[in-house]
C-alpha cells in the first residue's frame, strides 16, 4: 500500500511539535499535516507538568538573561499568554502568580538593583521589594526562623510582579494546540499515537519517508522533528549534526506537604550553568503545595521515567575525544565541578533531602529537613547540547536546518515559553520552502498585537 | 584624512560599576583622539551583550577565550590598533597571545595592584608564611614579564610602578585619575556654624578609620557633624554607634551613584582623605579627593608623596600625619577658620587639579603616546 502523504510531518506530540502543528493548521494553507506521537497521549516527557515548574520565561526575573534576550522572550511569552488568553485558558492551565528573583548576599542585592533599573522599561510592571515589603508578600524568604522573629542576616532584594501571568500547564496547553489544530481548519490534520519514528529517509523525489517502529510508513514534503533529545538522534541517523552531542540532565524536584511560598521563588543565576538556578514554586498540579529544585544530574538515557533509550543515549553523546575535551574543560572549574558533584548527591538517598535543604535554605533559611520530600515521579530530561566544533556546552536551544525540507530542533528550557515563536520561526521557513501562503495579518492580531 | 585608530578597552569591572574614570577618560576625552570601544564583564548574564555600539558585556566565563567571543559576536578584533587591558594579568596573557593573530598593540593598566597590595597588607600583620613570600615573588616576577611584553604599561603613579612592580622596563605612561572639567560644581556654603566634614569611601579595619574618629571625639560636639558614605552602611553604624553621645554629630549615606555622592559632598564643607601609610594609599591619590574638589570642597589629607608633589598644605589643602593627635590638632584648626577661607582653599585646589590633573589633558597624552608607540 501506498504510504500517506502529507505536505508536513512533525515528530513528537510536545509543546513545539504542537504548536508547530497549530500554525500551520491556521495559519497557512498547507493541505495535509501530522504529528507522529510516540506514546498515548500528547506531552508525555519534558512538557508534561511534573517535569518542570510550568513557567513562563518572559525574561524579567531571570537573571542570566540580558536585556536582548529578554526582547526576543518577552516577544514569544507573550504569544503563550495570547494564545491562552484567546480561547479562554486562563485560570485553567494559565495562572497568574506572584514571582520574584531574589538576591542574597551584597554582591546580589547590588546586582538585583542595578538589574531592575535597567529592566523596567522592557518590564513596567517589575516592582524593587525590600526586606520589608519581603516580610509581607514572601515572610518564608526574609526569616531565619520558623517563629518568624529573626530576619536573616544577609541583606536580601527581589525584583518582582503579582500582576502578571506566570505560569502554564504546558501539557494541557500542548493538548489545547492541537484541538484548535483541528478545528482550524479544513485540510487534514492527522495525529497518530503510540508511533515511535524508527528512521527517516530522503527520497529521489526530494521527500521524506519516516518509518514508525510499528512498520507504518509516510512521507512528507517537509519534516520536523521537535523531539527532544531524540530530534539529534534522527538527525545524527541521516548524517546531520554530526557536530554536536547530546548530554541529557535530569531535573528532580523536592515537595513541601503544605502551602509554603506565595509565588515562585527564583534565585540569582550562575551564569557559567546552562540550567536555571535553584527555585521554588507553587505547584499547579499539586494543590497548595511547593515545589523546590530542579536538581541537575547527567542521566545515561534520553527519556526519564520510560524504560530504555540507554542505547540511544551514547549514540546521540556521540563520544570522542572532542567530547571528553569539552567534559575536561567544563570540570576543570571549580563552580561546575562542586555544582555536579553537589547535584549527583541530591540523589543519593539517605543524605539527599539533607543536602538539598541546605542549598534551598538559600531561599527559605529556616527549611527543614522534615517539611520536604522527595517528588517522586516528578522531573525530566533536558537536552543540553555539546557542540564539537566550538568544543563546548551550549546553553539553550538547538536548531537543524539543513535548508532540504528537513528541521531538527532541540528545546530544553525556554523551549516551551519559545514553542509559538520557535514555531513561527520554522512555518516561515517551510511556507518559504514549499511555497505556501501564509496568513500574517491574522497571526499577528492573534499572537502578537498588543 | 588619515583612518581614526581604534582603541579596544577591556576593563576587569562589572557592567553595572559606577564607572567615575572610565566615563570621562574613555568615553569623552580619548574619543577625541580614538574610537574607543569597552568590553565590561558580568558574573550573572550568560550572553555577550551590546550595551551600544561601542560598550559590551562579556560573561565572565568567557574571559579565557574573549577575543574569540568577540569575533563571534561581530565585533571584529583585527579592526583594533591598540588593545588595552585593565588590571586583569591573565586576560594581558590572552591578548599577547593573540597579538601576533589580530596585528594590534597592546597597553596593560594598572588601577591597583590588587593582589599586591592584599598580600603587602598581611605581610605588615605579620600573617604571610615562607611560602606566601615566595608565592608573591613567583607570581610578581611572572607578572612583570608578562607587562615588559606589552607595548605600554599605564600604572596609576610613578610611585605605584617603583613600589609594586619595579623591574618592569617596558615604556610607561602615567594614567592618573583626575577630575572631569564638564563636572565641575561650584562651593556651596552652608549657613549653619558647624563645620561639615565628609568621609566618602570603603570602611575597613585596613583604613583605621576609628583613628579619625577618636580625634573627632575629642572635639567640641556643637562645632562639627560627619557625613560618611560608604558601601557598609551597617559596618559605619557600628562604628560610630561606639562613641556614646555624639549621635547627633554624625550622618550615615550609602550614595549608590557618582551624581549622589556629589549631591552628598555639596552638602559639606571639608573632605576627609586620611588613611594609614600602607603602599597602597601612599602610591596614588584616592579617587574621593578628586570628588571632593569636583565640588570645590577642601580636603584634609594624609601626608604622603602623592598628595604633596599635587597641593601645598593650607594653600589648597591640609596635610596631616596619621596620628589621633595631628588629626585633632589639624581639625581644631580648621574649624577655627572661616568658612570663606575654607571656600577659598577650596576653589584653589579644584583649580590645581584642573591644571595638573585634568582627564581632557590625560586623554590628549594618552592619544599622543599612543599614537607614538
Amino acid at each position: 500500500m501506498k504510504p500517506k502523504h502529507y505536505d508536513v510531518l512533525i515528530v513528537g506530540g510536545g509543546i513545539s511539535g504542537t504548536a508547530l502543528f497549530y500554525e500551520l493548521a491556521k495559519y497557512t494553507n498547507a493541505r495535509s499535516l501530522c504529528l507522529l506521537e510516540k506514546y498515548e497521549s500528547l506531552s508525555p516527557l519534558n512538557s508534561k507538568g511534573t517535569s518542570n515548574s510550568q513557567t513562563i520565561h518572559i525574561g524579567d526575573i531571570e537573571t542570566n538573561y540580558t536585556l536582548e534576550k529578554a526582547k526576543v522572550t518577552k516577544r514569544t511569552a507573550k504569544m503563550v499568554e495570547r494564545f491562552c488568553l484567546q480561547y479562554g485558558l486562563e485560570d485553567k492551565i494559565m495562572f497568574s502568580h506572584q514571582k520574584m528573583a531574589l538576591g542574597v548576599g551584597e554582591k546580589e542585592v547590588r546586582f538585583i538593583e542595578n538589574r531592575y533599573h535597567e529592566f523596567k522599561e522592557l518590564f513596567p510592571y517589575l516592582e524593587l521589594w525590600d526586606v520589608e515589603k519581603l516580610k509581607a508578600l514572601e515572610p518564608k524568604v526574609v526569616y531565619a526562623d520558623k517563629a518568624q522573629t529573626k530576619v536573616r542576616s544577609e541583606p536580601i532584594i527581589a525584583m518582582g510582579t503579582a500582576t502578571q501571568y506566570t505560569t502554564v500547564d504546558f501539557g494541557a496547553m500542548s493538548e489545547a494546540l492541537a484541538d484548535e489544530a483541528q478545528k482550524a481548519s479544513d485540510a487534514t490534520t492527522d495525529i497518530f499515537y503510540q508511533s515511535q519514528v524508527d528512521k527517516i529517509e530522503e527520497l529521489k523525489d526530494k521527500t521524506f519517508r519516516v518509518v514508525t517502529t510499528k512498520g507504518d510508513e509516510y512521507t512528507a514534503n517537509f519534516v520536523v522533528v521537535d523531539a527532544g533529545a531524540h530530534s539529534l538522534f534522527l538527525a545524527h541517523q541521516m548524517g546531520y549534526g554530526t557536530h554536536m552531542g547530546c548530554l541529557p540532565m535530569a531535573g528532580s524536584f523536592y515537595m513541601t506537604d503544605a502551602h509554603f511560598l506565595n509565588g515562585k521563588v527564583y534565585m540569582v543565576q550562575n551564569n557559567k550553568l546552562p540550567f536555571a538556578a535553584l527555585h521554588g514554586d507553587p505547584d499547579i498540579l499539586a494543590e497548595g503545595k511547593t515545589r523546590f529544585g530542579p536538581t541537575a544530574l547527567m542521566l545515561p538515557k534520553l527519556e526519564r521515567f520510560k524504560p530504555g533509550t540507554y542505547l540511544d543515549f551514547l549514540k546521540t553523546l556521540n563520544f570522542d575525544t572532542k567530547i571528553i575535551k569539552i567534559f575536561w574543560d567544563l570540570l576543570k572549574d571549580s563552580d561546575i565541578r562542586n555544582y555536579v558533584f553537589k547535584n549527583f548527591l541530591f540523589e543519593v538517598p539517605l543524605i539527599n533531602k539533607k543536602l538539598f535543604v541546605q542549598d534551598a535554605r538559600k531561599i527559605v533559611p529556616s527549611l527543614s529537613v522534615d517539611e520536604i520530600t522527595y517528588a517522586q515521579g516528578f522531573g525530566g530530561v533536558r537536552p543540553q547540547v555539546l557542540d564539537k566544533e566550538k568544543e563546548k556546552l551550549m546553553l539553550g536551544e538547538a536548531s537543524i536546518n539543513p535548508g532540504n525540507g528537513l528541521i531538527f530542533n532541540m528545546t530544553p528550557s525556554p523551549g516551551a515559553t519559545s514553542c509559538l515563536g520557535n514555531a513561527e520561526r520554522d512555518l516561515h521557513v517551510i511556507v518559504d520552502f514549499l511555497d505556501l501562503t501564509f496568513d500574517e495579518a491574522q497571526f499577528t492580531k492573534d499572537l502578537i498585537e498588543e | 584624512m588619515p583612518t581614526r585608530k581604534k582603541l579596544l578597552y577591556i576593563t576587569d569591572q562589572d557592567e553595572y560599576t559606577d564607572h567615575s574614570f572610565i566615563t570621562p577618560l574613555f568615553e569623552t576625552y580619548l574619543k577625541k583622539h580614538l574610537t574607543v570601544d569597552i568590553v565590561y564583564f558580568t558574573e550573572f548574564k550568560s550572553d555577550f551583550e551590546r550595551k551600544d555600539a561601542h560598550r559590551f558585556t562579556m560573561p565572565t566565563r568567557y574571559k579565557d577565550i574573549l577575543l574569540d567571543e568577540l569575533n563571534r559576536n561581530d565585533v571584529p578584533v583585527d579592526t583594533y590598533d591598540y588593545v588595552m587591558v585593565r588590571n586583569d594579568i591573565t586576560i594581558m596573557k590572552h591578548v599577547l597571545d593573540e597579538k601576533d593573530t589580530y596585528h594590534y598593540k597592546t597597553a596593560f593598566r594598572l588601577s591597583m595592584p590588587k593582589r599586591r597590595v592584599q598580600i603587602r597588607c598581611y605581610m605588615a600583620e605579620g600573617e604571610t608564611a615562607f611560602l606566601d613570600k615566595m608565592t608573591d615573588k613567583f607570581k610578581t616576577y611572572n607578572e612583570t614579564k608578562i607587562i615588559n611584553a606589552c607595548d605600554v604599561f599605564l600604572p596609576t603613579s610613578p610611585s605605584m610602578h617603583k613600589e609594586f612592580f619595579p623591574n618592569v622596563t617596558t615604556k610607561t605612561i602615567i594614567c592618573s585619575p583626575g577630575i572631569d572639567p564638564k563636572m565641575l560644581h561650584p562651593n556651596i556654603q552652608h549657613r549653619s556654624e558647624e563645620k561639615r566634614f565628609i568621609y566618602s569611601g570603603t570602611l575597613d579595619k585596613v583604613r583605621e578609620f576609628r583613628t579619625v574618629l577618636d580625634a573627632f571625639s575629642k572635639l567640641d560636639p556643637d562645632t562639627w557633624k560627619l557625613i560618611i558614605s560608604t558601601r557598609d552602611p551597617q559596618y559605619a553604624a557600628e562604628l560610630v554607634g561606639q562613641y556614646n553621645g555624639l549621635e547627633d554629630n554624625f550622618e550615615i549615606h550609602d550614595a549608590q551613584t557618582k551624581d549622589e555622592l556629589l549631591d552628598l559632598i555639596a552638602k559639606a564643607d571639608i573632605g576627609v582623605a586620611l588613611l594609614p601609610d600602607f603602599p597602597i594609599y601612599s602610591t596614588s591619590t584616592p579617587v574621593k579627593i578628586f570628588d571632593y574638589y569636583t565640588s570645590a570642597i577642601p580636603c584634609i589629607m594624609t601626608n604622603a608623596k602623592h598628595t604633596n608633589t599635587v597641593f601645598t598644605d593650607r594653600h589648597d589643602a591640609w596635610f596631616c600625619e596619621f596620628d589621633q593627635d595631628a588629626i585633632q590638632e589639624k581639625l581644631e584648626y580648621i574649624i577655627s577658620l572661616s568658612k570663606d577661607t575654607i571656600t577659598e582653599v577650596g576653589i584653589k585646589g579644584q583649580q590645581r587639579l584642573l591644571d595638573i590633573k585634568n582627564y581632557e589633558k590625560i586623554a590628549e597624552d594618552i592619544a599622543m603616546k599612543l599614537e607614538a608607540l
